[in-house]
């Protein structure tokens, strides 16, 4: 059996003898660690672009500096606060509701008897997920559209002219994007659900519970580790946004500018005019920036109350 | 009211919250299905509409013609998604599986050093050159396959959260006592525990792969080398560009036919198809309740 | 065993990775497709890559062969060779710019009309050819006129070629033909916006279920302007008129104001879509279709009425004039990675200069793609039709940089494509700010704030959705705040002094 001392020397002993121990594992890890550096690490060094001015000709190396120029155009623009807060504001209702959402349907796939059912509304409910945004906008398009719209046309008395009218869109925005994504975020937590011992539940029920306290009880505890996880990972996220959703469902009509525009399609647009490589390359690195320290700290909060399920 | 009735009233309270969100999900499909089926004519001149005036296969027509584009995309696909999802797969089972055991040393480290390739991006120029130049995966299938799609954090994440929880450590140390090596462990006992997770990856990354028609924008212009995505929204592409610029071309935009909204539809309604046809095969996996049998003693 | 079967799966997928990517030819830029065309190409000859978008359809097939067969003749003829690279016009501008991080790029054809000539030169993507065009043939430098070359350069180097066209354009109206010759109009007789205004309230009396007029194509009203826009090459700085040198917001131009009180008003009245902002059908499919009556549309030298059925046009509305982008909205040039310019340049003059390059290019070869009938014109072979052209370049030919040389097809309007083309050319009214650049470097920020300010308004008031007068207050408030008034009486400094040279 392993001997432990704790001597300075005998630590590093230790350690080695662990990991010699654990070689096998180690060599697990090579195929997705060569991966990760080829296509994630290696690239990296371009992040210098963001601080450069990219030259064709001269190339990433040679390409002079220019400090923090590049961020200029995303910050000293008097929209710089209102991309940030749309970015932020959408995200968090998008996480907040999409959450809720894909749990509820989780848990209710999970209660239901019929097994035919089931099977039923899980396939239907993927349908918005494999639609590309934009045959979506098309079909946002045919149910707001002020003369031949299904709302204006069917369902209201009094036509609203919706693509110029930039009070609606907040709600329309999260609709369509918990609509999209509500089906196929459901499946993670429902993969999960499913997998939780049934011998829980059954003593839940020897328990005298019925079937709201052996959801609260059994099924969410159960869910908890990747509703964290998972709520983490989007917190990482934050900063970026769906161009297909903000930039095509509104069909760029201009007056829902102040509603619509995210970074990305800030920046999308701000190189349609410029073709500035070091520019994107700044907006990608803020947006980096931003998430990774929302989630050391979001981790940090974990920690401190439920450490297995911090990320790292 | 008594404990059936009850139940009864449960079930169905819930059947219809989900008959709401399914209308929800299935309507706009139907409405493109019809889109798709409507003579232009009318489609121009009335709109969308789940009962169009005039039905027109014309759409179908063309498409047929083309069938062969058609078949080629979807070979395609269906190639990259399936290598794509095996490679994805077990990388992500042999890299997972490591970090999800708490006497690993330095598995902090290792953690993070996967979740830093969440948040931070070189940026599309540099990985380009990198996959351009030094490995000249342009027109290859591989160009499909490799870039940002072959492993990806967020699995690696989800599969560790689900071997620390869902797997007890007592059923590995287990088999471990009976002498079994690590690939073993994995093999033998982890994944079979693991299918619901496993078949849910799969069903993610083949999606990913399925969906995905950024690699191809950027590295492929062979048009043997196409599928259904690409092909849909080279067609979009095509016609937002020419619609703001045709002033370019003059009358030689006329002359070519420029893909209805019909067919624009055809192809998004053929493009979700396969999927809506596998996945129910693939629900058999999510096995209800996995009994852990034969852990103590 | 299902261990190791695993870990062999494993290598070799990794392996075959790998491999793929490495050991294959680097600078002479050969790509391997994956189901391997037949590719005649001696490794040791230079081969030149050629980007072209493309508009109609090609066949892989037919790509191959008529590269091959333009290899067989530009290796004798020059001693080197090209490789085809057809993108999808929708994307193309993407690729190139990727494409032009690496060696593997060449020659290209690239977008100007948004005045892109400005950022490819800043960003050092396109190779300065001025000494290699002061050095090349008289028959290349006869190709092009003053103002061509103009286009394509910048601070007095030459970065790329213009593709041969037609530039400018006037405006007409097309009308449905039934309903024309059912309410007896006269299309001769509408010449300006009041005449088109009767019009279309007659006609939206008589049919108020249809759009009396609708957006050219998606939520732009009309292209052809009578205001003159991208002085400079800018996206801010407006002239009123083709004539006029003073520059100016675009929201205080008179001639904008006047067409969009006819809009207004129109819109006010019902006769147009409600929903304009966001429209994304050509006008021309509706006019076509019934659904409108009638869009404006740029006319040249195709008549429209042989272009879109079951229509016809009106006199002209607003006159022919080139803005600065007009001319050359589309060249030709070398990119600066690449490893052989000396032979890029040879095969960019030649797709200018040489007949049998440019037609085997264009048309494909003789014979399968096209065939040359008695009158000496080209046309598609027996059985033949657009539909099933393997050889898309035969059916569009606009991408190409000189398809005055190529033979006239049957189905053209003209018998000499140069002889009209060059009148059409000399006749256009082009803005005395023709040549003018106004370096944007030091704006950018102020750029893509005004293109965001523009992008709200704009189009709202083009199709008459919003009244200028309501808005203008808060326009010029707008404008103030991003400092445009300080930056264009910079633009009309400038200008003045390009002027007085």
């Amino acid at each position: 059996m392993k001997t432990t001392k704790r001597e300075k020397q005998g630590q590093n002993q230790y350690l080695k003898k662990e990991i010699w121990k654990h070689r096998e594992l180690y060599l697990m890890l090579l195929p997705g660690a060569i991966y990760l550096l080829i296509n994630n690490y290696l690239p990296i060094g371009g992040l210098v672009l963001a601080f450069k001015q990219y030259n064709y000709a001269k190339g990433i190396l040679g390409s002079e500096w220019c400090g923090l120029d590049n961020f200029k155009f995303l910050f000293s623009t008097k929209d710089a606060a209102l991309i940030i807060r749309n970015t932020l504001g959408y995200n968090m209702v998008f996480i907040i509701a999409g959450t809720i959402l894909a749990i509820v349907v989780a848990i209710i796939l999970n209660e239901l008897r019929s097994a035919l059912s089931k099977k039923i509304y899980q396939v239907l409910i993927l349908i918005p997920y494999l639609v590309s945004m934009v045959v979506v906008s098309y079909i946002v398009f045919a149910f707001l559209s002020a003369d031949n719209g299904f709302l204006n046309n069917s369902v209201l008395s009094e036509k609203i002219n919706w693509y110029m009218s930039p009070q609606y869109w907040p709600y329309i925005l999260v609709f369509v994007s918990v609509w999209k994504s509500f089906g196929y975020n459901s499946i993670i937590y429902y993969a999960t659900v499913i997998g939780i011992d049934t011998s829980l539940y059954e003593a839940a029920v020897v328990d005298g519970a019925n079937r709201w306290q052996r959801i609260w009880h059994v099924t969410l505890p159960g869910l908890r580790a990747t509703i964290i996880t998972l709520t983490l990972l989007a917190i990482g996220r934050v900063m970026y946004s769906d161009f297909g959703l903000f930039y095509q469902v509104p069909m760029n009509s201009g007056l829902l500018y102040d509603v619509t525009t995210t970074i990305d399609v800030y920046v999308y647009k701000g190189l349609m005019v410029l073709n500035d490589v070091g520019r994107s390359a700044a907006a990608g690195f803020f947006q980096s920036v931003c998430g990774f320290i929302l989630v050391l700290t979001a981790n940090l909060v974990v920690t401190k109350i439920d450490k297995d399920n911090a990320l790292f | 009211m008594n404990i059936v009735q009850h139940d009864k009233l449960q079930q169905t309270l819930m059947h219809i919250f989900m008959i709401i969100l399914v209308l929800c999900c299935v309507l706009p499909f139907l409405l493109m299905v019809m889109a798709s089926v409507t003579d232009e004519e009318t489609l121009i001149r009335n709109g969308y509409s789940f009962f169009p005036e005039k039905f027109s296969l014309d759409t179908y027509a063309y498409l047929w013609k083309s069938a062969s584009t058609i078949g080629r995309g979807y070979v395609m696909t269906i190639a990259v998604t399936v290598i794509g999802t095996f490679c994805n797969l077990v990388i992500t089972l042999l890299f997972a599986y490591p970090l999800s055991r708490k006497d690993l040393p330095f598995r902090n480290a290792i953690s993070f050093f996967l979740f830093f390739t969440m948040l931070f991006n070189g940026g599309l120029v540099p990985t380009y050159m990198m996959y351009a130049n030094t490995f000249h995966i342009k027109d290859t299938i591989w160009a499909l396959i490799v870039p940002g799609l072959m492993m990806n954090a967020f699995y690696v994440i989800m599969m560790r959260t689900f071997f620390s929880t869902s797997i007890p450590d007592s059923l590995i140390e287990a088999a471990k006592l009976d002498g079994a090596r690590e690939l073993k462990v994995l093999t033998k006992v982890v994944i079979p525990l693991s299918k619901p997770m496993i078949v849910t990856q799969v069903l993610m990354v083949g999606l990913g792969y399925w969906n995905d028609w950024m690699n191809g924008m950027y590295y492929v212009s062979d048009q043997k080398l196409f599928t259904i995505q690409m092909i849909l929204n080279n067609m979009i592409n095509n016609i937002q560009f020419l619609s703001k610029n045709a002033a370019l071309f003059g009358a030689d935009v006329a002359a070519i036919k420029t893909p209805t909204v019909g067919i624009r539809m055809a192809i998004a309604v053929l493009a979700v198809l396969p999927i809506l046809i596998i996945y129910p095969f693939l629900q058999k996996y999510f096995v209800k309740g996995i009994v852990i049998g034969g852990v103590k003693g | 065993m299902k261990k190791k079967f695993l870990a062999a799966m494993m290598c070799a997928m990794l392996a075959m990775g790998t491999l793929a990517g490495c050991g294959q030819s680097t600078s002479s830029g050969e790509s391997a497709s994956a189901e391997g065309g037949t590719q005649e190409q001696s490794s040791d000859m230079v081969t030149l890559n050629l980007y072209i978008p493309t508009l109609a359809t090609y066949s892989e097939d037919a790509i191959t062969e008529v590269e091959n067969a333009i290899n067989e003749y530009t290796a004798d003829t020059y001693g080197w060779q090209i490789h085809l690279n057809y993108n999808e016009i929708g994307t193309h501008e993407q690729k190139i710019n990727l494409a032009m991080t690496t060696d593997q790029l060449d020659v290209t054809c690239y977008f100007t009309g948004n005045g892109q000539l400005a950022s490819y030169v800043h960003n050092g993507q396109l190779l300065d050819i001025t000494d290699y065009y002061n050095n090349a043939s008289d028959e290349l430098k006869n190709t092009f006129t003053d103002a061509e070359i103009t286009a394509s350069s910048m601070d007095g180097r030459l970065y790329g070629l213009v593709r041969k066209y037609q530039y400018g354009g006037l405006e007409v109206v097309v009308m449905n033909k039934e309903i024309v010759e059912a309410m007896d109009i006269d299309p001769a007789s509408i010449d300006s916006m009041d005449k088109l205004g009767e019009v279309l309230y007659q006609v939206h009396e008589a049919y108020p279920d249809i759009y009396a007029l609708v957006p050219q194509s998606s939520a732009d009203m009309s292209w052809a302007k009578t205001w003159i826009e991208g002085i400079g090459l800018t996206n801010f700085a407006y002239t009123n008129d083709v004539d006029s040198t003073e520059v100016g917001s675009l929201f205080e131009m008179e001639s904008f104001r006047e067409f969009c009180s006819y809009t207004n008003r129109w819109y006010q009245d019902g006769l147009l879509m409600s929903d304009a902002v966001s429209n994304t059908q050509e006008g021309t499919d509706m006019v076509t279709a019934g659904a409108a009556f009638a869009c404006l549309h740029n006319a040249d030298i195709d008549p429209l009425e042989n272009i879109y059925p079951n229509t016809v046009t009106s006199a002209v509305l607003i006159e022919s004039k080139a803005i600065p982008t007009d001319i050359g909205n589309l060249q030709y040039g070398i990119s600066v990675n690449s490893a052989h310019p000396d032979e890029s340049f040879e095969l960019l003059s030649a797709l200018y200069t040489d007949v049998q390059l440019q037609t085997l290019l264009a048309y494909g070869i003789e014979g399968e793609h096209y065939i040359i009938n008695e009158d000496g014109k080209a046309d598609y072979p027996e059985g033949m039709t657009a539909e099933n052209e393997p050889y898309g370049g035969f059916v569009a030919t606009a991408v190409y940089p000189n398809y005055l040389l190529l033979p006239v097809k049957e189905s053209a309007t003209v018998e000499d494509y140069k002889a009209t083309i060059d009148e059409w050319n000399a006749s256009v009214k082009v803005s005395p700010a023709t040549g003018f650049y106004f370096d944007t470097a030091e704006y950018t920020d102020f750029v893509t704030a005004y293109k965001n300010l523009e992008d709200k308004y704009k189009n709202a008031l083009l199709t008459g959705s919003i009244a200028l007068d309501d808005v203008l207050p808060q326009i010029q408030s707008e404008l103030t705040a991003i400092g445009f008034y300080e930056v264009i009486e910079e633009v009309q400094t400038s200008l003045d002094e390009y002027l007085a040279q």
